[in-house]
C-alpha cells in the first residue's frame, strides 16, 4: 500500500504561449506509515505535488496511484480521495462552521457515516490535537487563539482518518510553542494510527528532526530522495539550491573546519551527544 | 525617539490586549519585538503610527502625541509599516507606481518623486522590476517593493509587524539583508517577529507575554533568560538552545548567538580538555 508518483508531469496552461511545467517526470513513492519531508524553494513545485496527491491536479503526464487506484480515473479517484487528508497553507482560513464540534463533524458527515460513528471521530480528533471536546466543542471556531484554530482545521482532516496525511506548511505563521504542539501532534497521530505523513516544510530544523526520509525538490525537479542522514550530507548540493543546512549540520561542519572529526549528524541531540561523549574521553 | 508611557488597550469586551507597558526607542536602534500569538505585539505596532490610539497612558513620537488628530499627518509620516501579507499592501498595477503612491498623496513635485521611487527600488535591490506588475512578483520580492514604498516616504521609523511571516527562506533573507543595510543608514527599525533566529540580529530584544513586557534587553541577556522565555510560549533560537543543551550536558560555554561563534567555543572548550 503506498501513494506512487510514477513519472508525473504537470503543465499549467498547457498549450498556451504561458504553458509552463510545474514538475517534471517526478518518480516517488510514499509507504504506509512513512513520514516524508519535502523541501525546496518557492516555485519548486512542492505546492503543485501536494495538489497531484490529493487528486486535485490531473498529471498532464504520468500516473498517481493511491493504494493502486488512479487518480486520473475519475471513479478510482472518488475511492481514493478518504484516504488522503490535505492540509493546505493557512487551514485556519477555511473554518466555516458555529462550532469546533460541527466544523470537525463536516468532513466525516459528508462520508455519509453513521451520527455516532461521526461524534466519535470528531471526539477522538480533537482529543488527539489538545483541544478536548467538552471544552472545545461548543465553542466557536473563531473566538479560539490562532494556534487552537489552526489545530481545529486539524482536527478537521483528522477525523476523516486518511491513511495519508499531507500538509503544505502547516507550522506557518505560528508562535514556537504553537509549532511544537502541531509538529508533536502529528508524530503522535502517525503513532497512534499508523498514517503517513508528507509534510512540506521551510524548516530544515523540523524536517531534520521528524522525517524519515527527504526529497528535496528545485525548478519542478526531484533532485534527490533519501534518509535525513543522506540529504544533509549533500552540503554543496544543498547550498546551490539555496536551502539552508539544518544549525548542527552546520555546527558540525564548522568543528570540522577547525580539524575535529564529526560524524554526519543533523540532530541536535544526536550532536551534543557525540560532543558530550568526546569530552569525556579527551 | 518613541515613548510608551503606561499604556494599555483593550479590543471590544475582551481582556486587554496592552497592559500598562512603558518603554523607548531611541533613533537609529534596531530591536525586535517577540511574544506569542496574542502577546500583544501587533497591537503595540500599530500604536506606533497611530494606527490604534491608546486606551489608557500615552505614545509619544517625537514628542507628538499619537492621540492627538493633529498630529497623525505629521506621525505617519515618521513612522512606516509593513505588514505580513505581501498581497495586501500593493495597490497599483505598475510597481513603480505602487512605489510612487505614498509620496503623491503627500503632494510632492513629480521631480522629487522620481528621485524618490529610484532610489527607494534601488535600495531594495528591485529596480530592474519597476515596470513590472506586482502580482508576478514572488512574495519576498513584493514585500520588497512594499518596503519601497514605505522608504519613498523618506520615514524615519520603519515597523515590520511579522513581514518574513509568509515568505520561504530566500526571501526572509533578501528582506533581512535590507534591514540591516536600512539601520546602518541610520532608519530605526522595529522588527516584530516569532523568529527567535531574527530576533537574535537585532540590538535589542523585548519580549511580550500577555500584553505585558516581561523582558527588555539585548539579545545575551535576553536568552539567558529561558525560564521566562518558556513561559511566555517562546523558544530559544536553534544555536543558543545547542549552547544550552551543551552546558546542560556539563560543559561551560558562553552564549553564543551565532553557528561560528559557537564553534569557536566549543574548540576552545576541547582544546582546555
Amino acid at each position: 500500500m503506498a501513494i506512487q508518483l510514477q513519472n508525473v508531469t504537470y503543465i499549467y496552461m498547457e498549450g498556451s504561449v504561458l504553458s509552463q511545467a510545474a514538475v517534471s517526470d517526478i518518480r516517488l513513492e510514499i509507504q504506509e506509515g512513512d513520514f516524508l519531508g519535502m523541501i525546496g524553494h518557492t516555485g519548486s513545485g512542492k505546492s503543485t505535488l501536494v495538489q497531484l496527491m490529493g487528486g486535485l491536479l490531473q498529471p498532464t503526464g504520468g500516473r498517481v496511484l493511491v493504494d493502486g487506484l488512479d487518480l486520473g480515473d475519475k471513479k478510482q479517484r472518488k475511492a481514493a480521495r478518504p484516504r488522503v487528508g490535505l492540509v493546505f497553507q493557512y487551514p485556519e482560513y477555511q473554518l466555516f462552521e458555529e462550532t469546533v464540534a460541527k466544523d470537525v463533524a463536516y468532513g466525516p458527515h459528508n462520508l455519509g457515516l453513521a451520527p455516532e460513528e461521526v461524534e466519535a471521530r470528531v471526539r477522538r480528533a480533537m482529543e488527539l490535537v489538545g483541544l478536548p471536546y467538552d471544552r472545545f466543542g461548543e465553542k466557536s471556531p473563531f473566538a479560539l487563539s490562532g494556534g487552537e484554530k489552526r489545530r481545529a482545521a486539524l482536527a478537521g482532516v483528522i477525523a476523516m482518518e486518511p491513511r495519508y496525511l499531507i500538509l503544505d506548511e502547516p507550522m506557518a505563521g505560528l508562535d514556537p510553542m504553537g509549532r511544537k504542539a502541531i509538529l508533536e501532534t502529528i508524530a503522535g497521530l502517525r503513532q497512534e494510527t499508523g498514517c503517513a505523513v508528507v509534510m512540506v516544510s521551510h524548516s530544515m530544523e523540523d524536517v531534520a528532526q521528524y522525517a524519515q526520509r527527504i526529497a528535496v525538490l528545485h525548478q519542478g525537479r526531484l533532485v534527490k530522495a533519501g534518509a535525513p542522514g543522506e540529504i544533509f550530507q549533500e552540503e554543496a548540493l544543498l547550498r546551490s539550491l539555496g536551502l539552508e543546512l539544518p544549525v548542527p549540520c552546520r555546527l558540525a561542519a564548522a568543528l570540522r573546519a577547525r580539524g575535529m572529526d564529526v560524524p554526519p549528524v543533523y540532530t541536535e541531540e544526536a550532536l551534543a551527544a557525540f560532543l558530550l561523549e568526546r569530552g569525556k574521553h579527551v | 525617539m518613541i515613548t510608551l508611557d503606561h499604556v494599555s488597550y483593550q479590543y471590544d469586551r475582551q481582556d486587554a490586549a496592552l497592559n500598562d507597558v512603558s518603554l523607548s526607542i531611541a533613533d537609529g536602534e534596531l530591536v525586535a519585538i517577540v511574544g506569542h500569538n496574542g502577546s500583544g505585539k501587533s497591537t503595540l505596532a500599530k500604536h506606533l503610527n497611530a494606527l490604534l490610539l491608546p486606551y489608557a497612558g500615552k505614545v509619544l513620537v517625537d514628542g507628538l502625541d499619537t492621540s492627538d488628530p493633529e498630529n497623525t499627518l505629521a506621525i505617519r509620516q515618521k513612522v512606516g509599516m509593513v505588514f505580513q501579507n505581501p498581497d495586501n499592501q500593493l495597490v497599483t498595477t505598475i510597481v513603480e507606481e505602487d512605489v510612487a503612491f505614498g509620496p503623491e498623496n503627500l503632494g510632492i513635485p513629480s521631480g522629487e518623486i522620481r528621485r524618490r521611487v529610484d532610489e527607494a527600488l534601488a535600495a531594495v535591490g528591485m529596480e530592474a522590476f519597476a515596470k513590472k506588475a506586482p502580482h508576478m512578483l514572488s512574495g519576498g520580492q513584493k514585500q520588497r517593493v512594499a518596503i519601497a514604498g514605505m522608504l519613498a516616504m523618506n520615514p524615519q521609523v520603519l515597523v515590520l509587524d511579522e513581514a518574513t511571516a509568509m515568505l520561504d527562506p530566500q526571501g526572509r533573507r533578501d528582506v533581512l539583508e535590507i534591514v540591516g543595510r536600512l539601520h546602518k543608514k541610520g532608519i530605526t527599525v522595529i522588527m516584530i517577529t516569532q523568529h527567535m533566529s531574527e530576533a537574535a540580529l537585532c540590538d535589542r530584544i523585548i519580549v511580550l507575554s500577555g500584553g505585558h513586557m516581561v523582558l527588555d534587553g539585548p539579545p545575551r541577556s535576553v536568552f539567558a533568560q529561558e525560564d521566562i522565555l518558556r513561559k511566555a510560549g517562546l523558544d530559544l533560537p536553534p544555536v543558543v538552545r545547542m549552547g544550552a543543551l551543551l552546558n546542560a550536558g556539563g560543559m561551560s560555554l558562553p552564549l553564543c548567538l551565532d553557528v561560528e561563534e559557537l564553534a569557536e567555543a566549543i574548540w576552545q572548550y576541547s582544546c582546555k580538555m
